[in-house]
């Protein structure tokens, strides 16, 4: 759904950092806001609470294509539908992951693992949409992403850097923000490298550009008292947030961490990328989300999955240790997810296939249990059997795990949409 | 039926099932045992199976604790070697009247893939995920060297039939020799294992068609998932999958890039910079990569990289394939003691059996099977192969006229 103006309110002309941070960072009520920019939370009962506590974040890792469950967070070894991995002791006794992750399972007592998703679907992507906005698909209805709900609900007033960060390494080009309008949509880090056009070029000085600045923001103004809409908002502040970023760009330098840690992270791009995340989220920049590319290994597998987990296992492991490290664990929410996992049967070019019926996620970080495994899958994995949830219960504990209402409602012109399904309750055997 | 008279019998195109032994899991190879009375196979299960081919009895031999898709028996028969993806490397009784292992060594960190037997029996060549080539001594269980000059995982071993070199194939299709006669070298990078030393590997050719690095899945694929020299020692076979559009949905196709080593042999080198690929005979560059193939020039420069190590003249490098490009992998490729070459292929296009003369490059004959094959062997005697299937099945295929 498109977000307009269409209720006329005064409110609209309110400065755009009133809004960045949403009701609870802002301390203004949901009443006094109504509807509006980006869709303001309404009145509901709990919206005094719809951001509790400290300032959290959100790092979710996206593995494109559809990450198999039985060589990572589910393993099934010496099954018909095992394949050829073993599995591996980690740090917490009697949770064993697969042996292509021995990293990661060192940093276990870090993890909470969901071995219960029936998210019943096989399309790449369906199962990306509705992972990442814990709603059905509709056709004709977009929903904000979970970056775009993050980071409208847990960006500070007057933080200088964006609330939603996308670093890509292959997967989809950028993270949508629906009725929540384009300025929660992803900012977006191809292949890691700052966001563009945050340079100023070399011959513009810093005096002729506050000149063009200075009356770009008169004519916006003009403009803005007949014609403004969510779009036109965007557009103003995507030049804010250039001249923001122009302050602040080094953020985005991975050259001015060590060359231990680099060394640390691994030379992969997705090493690299960690790194990144590492270090936006240190600077509190409230959703971050890394893309690892690909998964989808409908032929060998095994090969493949030897090739990518090789990738991911210690960057990512150690990412959870240096954020743990940091303190930055217990405000920080990380979850490791795909738009599906993979068919228990191996095919016969040794691959598998998209399966929705029975996989996991993992998980770590603020508001969750430690070292658990939610949910359980039978003996070859072919079907949950214990606890079985969706990406609705999903999308509403991470939210919850962040401290953000997920029974909350956006109001947008006039209309109220749910922050999360409220069909689905939060996995409270997840919950901290 | 004597020697001669079976040999101007058999004919490919009189192919045929005589026999399906049923497996409670997918086949991964299968291997010919001893006086051709039994068949050994892998499977997706975590035993070496040997099944009795007049009583069809399967006998499970247990003690990997992963797949087992590398098989070698010794050529006096009494024992039988299996790789597995433990990366165990375990002694059999070859009889299967032994269910203990003869000697359990762990050989790699990580998969074996391939294991060779030399022809005199001595020593045991195997190669896995750890980019290590390892030499070990048949008798003893001792490792006689390693060689870790490859940068990738190492897909496949082979003996030469002198029994003195080795050559090995990583996933990006280099191809290197290891020449066990002589001593330390300057070159490569082995080591000398307790039982003495031995010579080091060196870049032969790096066979661009079978690697491919997929930069929309942001992942290699190749690598030789099979290999074998011919009779007389100067051609190597290296199967695998080459014109890889789809690495994750297994889009490419089944091919044997034959590498001529007579070739750098007689011009006086023995290392070369990088193959002359060509699909030979009339069909032009069908089969090849193509020159218009974005990937080749930086395959080109990776393979400049590699050859930066040594010099001499390249060996010439055929690609023998089919007119159908058959989609899938070649799992398996022999040379039959009357010439023909026959490899085994599975993947998109379903299973396939190619048949081509020797020298030629398009296949002459081809068969449908029933299922994806995964591995194949030839009987001892000439006259049959067996293949491990996808579907459960170690299927028997004579190839002279059916007698009903």
């Amino acid at each position: 759904m498109r977000c307009d103006y269409a209720c006329g309110s005064t409110e609209h002309l309110t400065s755009r950092r009133r809004f960045l941070g949403g009701l609870g960072v802002s301390g203004v009520s949901a009443a006094t806001l109504g509807g509006g920019l980006g869709g303001m939370l309404t009145g509901h009962p709990s919206m005094a609470g719809a951001f509790k506590g400290k300032r959290k974040r959100v790092l979710n890792i996206f593995l494109h294509g559809g990450v198999s469950q039985l060589e990572t967070w589910d393993p099934k070894p010496n099954t018909d539908t095992g394949g050829p991995f073993r599995a591996i002791p980690t740090s917490v006794p009697g949770i064993h992951l697969g042996e292509l992750l021995p990293h990661t399972a060192k940093q276990m007592h870090h993890l909470a693992l969901l071995r219960s998703l029936n998210t019943n679907n096989n399309d790449h992507g369906r199962g990306q949409e509705e992972m990442t906005t814990g709603h059905k698909r509709i056709p004709g209805t977009e929903y904000p992403h979970l970056g775009a709900i993050t980071a409208k609900m847990l960006t500070a007033e007057d933080f200088p850097l964006p609330g939603h960060v996308l670093i890509r390494g292959g997967g989809r080009g950028s993270n949508p923000a629906a009725y929540l309008g384009p300025k929660y949509a992803s900012v977006v880090m191809n292949e890691g490298k700052p966001p563009q056009f945050t340079e100023r070029p070399k011959d513009l000085t810093v005096e002729a550009d506050a000149r063009r600045n200075r009356l770009r923001s008169q004519w916006n103004e003009r403009f803005s008292r007949r014609r403004r809409t969510a779009d036109t908002d965007a557009y103003t502040y995507s030049y804010d947030q250039a001249q923001d970023l122009l302050s602040q760009r080094k953020v985005f330098d991975l050259d001015r961490e060590s060359e231990a840690d680099r060394e640390r992270y691994g030379t992969s791009e997705f090493g690299q990328h960690c790194l990144l995340a590492r270090r936006l989220l240190e600077h509190d920049v409230p959703f971050v989300q890394v893309n690892h590319s690909n998964y989808d290994t409908h032929h060998e597998n095994f090969d493949f999955h030897i090739e990518q987990l090789g990738e991911f296992d210690q960057p990512f492991a150690t990412l959870i240790a240096d954020l743990h490290d940091r303190g930055l664990l217990e405000e920080t929410l990380v979850c490791v997810m795909s738009e599906f996992g993979r068919t228990p049967k191996i095919n016969s070019r040794y691959g598998r296939d998209h399966w929705g019926k029975s996989w996991s996620v993992a998980m770590a970080g603020c508001g969750i249990q430690h070292g658990a495994v939610i949910g359980g899958t039978n003996e070859n994995g072919t079907e949950v059997v214990d606890r079985e949830v969706d990406h609705g219960h999903l999308f509403h504990t991470i939210l919850q795990a962040v401290g953000i209402d997920s029974t909350a409602e956006f109001e947008i012109a006039g209309r109220t949409f749910p922050v999360a399904d409220p069909a689905k309750t939060p996995i409270r055997e997840l919950l901290a | 039926m004597n020697r001669h008279n079976l040999d101007a019998a058999i004919d490919p195109e009189k192919i045929h099932v005589t026999s399906e032994v049923a497996h409670g899991r997918p086949l991964t190879t299968c291997v010919w045992g001893p006086g051709g009375r039994a068949l050994f196979f892998g499977a997706e299960d975590n035993g070496l199976h040997r099944v009795d081919l007049e009583s069809k009895e399967v006998v499970t031999l247990e003690r990997h604790d992963s797949w087992v898709r590398a098989i070698a028996v010794t050529p006096d028969g009494s024992r039988v070697l299996s790789g597995g993806y433990d990366g165990r490397l375990i002694w059999w009784s070859a009889a299967g009247d032994d269910p203990e292992p003869h000697r359990v060594v762990d050989a790699h960190n990580g998969w074996i893939r391939a294991v060779a037997i030399s022809p005199d029996g001595k020593r045991i060549a195997t190669c896995g995920n750890d980019r290590a080539v390892r030499l070990w001594d048949a008798e003893t269980g001792m490792l006689l060297g390693s060689d870790t000059a490859h940068e990738q995982h190492v897909y496949n071993v082979a003996f030469h039939p002198d029994g003195d070199r080795l050559v090995s194939c990583d996933l990006q299709g280099n191809v290197r020799r290891w020449d066990l006669s002589e001593g330390d070298s300057s070159e490569g990078q082995s080591s000398p294992g307790e039982g003495g030393s031995t010579g080091a590997s060196r870049a032969i050719t790096r066979v661009e068609a079978l690697h491919k690095y997929d930069t929309t899945f942001r992942a290699d694929i190749g690598g030789a998932r099979c290999i074998a020299f011919s009779g007389d020692g100067e051609r190597l076979a290296l199967g695998g999958i080459t014109n890889v559009t789809n690495a994750f949905a297994g889009v490419g196709e089944a091919v044997v890039a034959m590498v001529d080593l007579g070739s750098i042999e007689s011009s006086g080198g023995d290392e070369s910079s990088g193959g002359d690929e060509s699909s030979g005979g009339d069909e032009g560059a069908e089969g090849a990569e193509g020159a218009d193939d974005p990937s080749a020039s930086e395959e080109r420069a990776v393979e400049e990289r590699a050859g930066e190590e040594s010099s001499g003249a390249a060996p010439e490098i055929k690609l023998l394939t089919s007119d159908d490009k058959p989609r899938g992998t070649l799992w398996g490729i022999a040379q039959h003691a009357t010439g023909f070459w026959v490899g085994v292929a599975g993947g998109g296009g379903g299973g396939w059996l190619y048949f081509w003369r020797d020298g030629e490059s398009e296949a002459y004959f081809k068969h449908k099977l029933k299922s994806d094959g995964r591995g194949m062997t030839l009987s001892p005697g000439g006259e049959e192969l067996a293949v491990a299937h996808a579907d459960r099945q170690l299927r028997i295929y004579r190839m002279l006229a059916d007698p009903s």
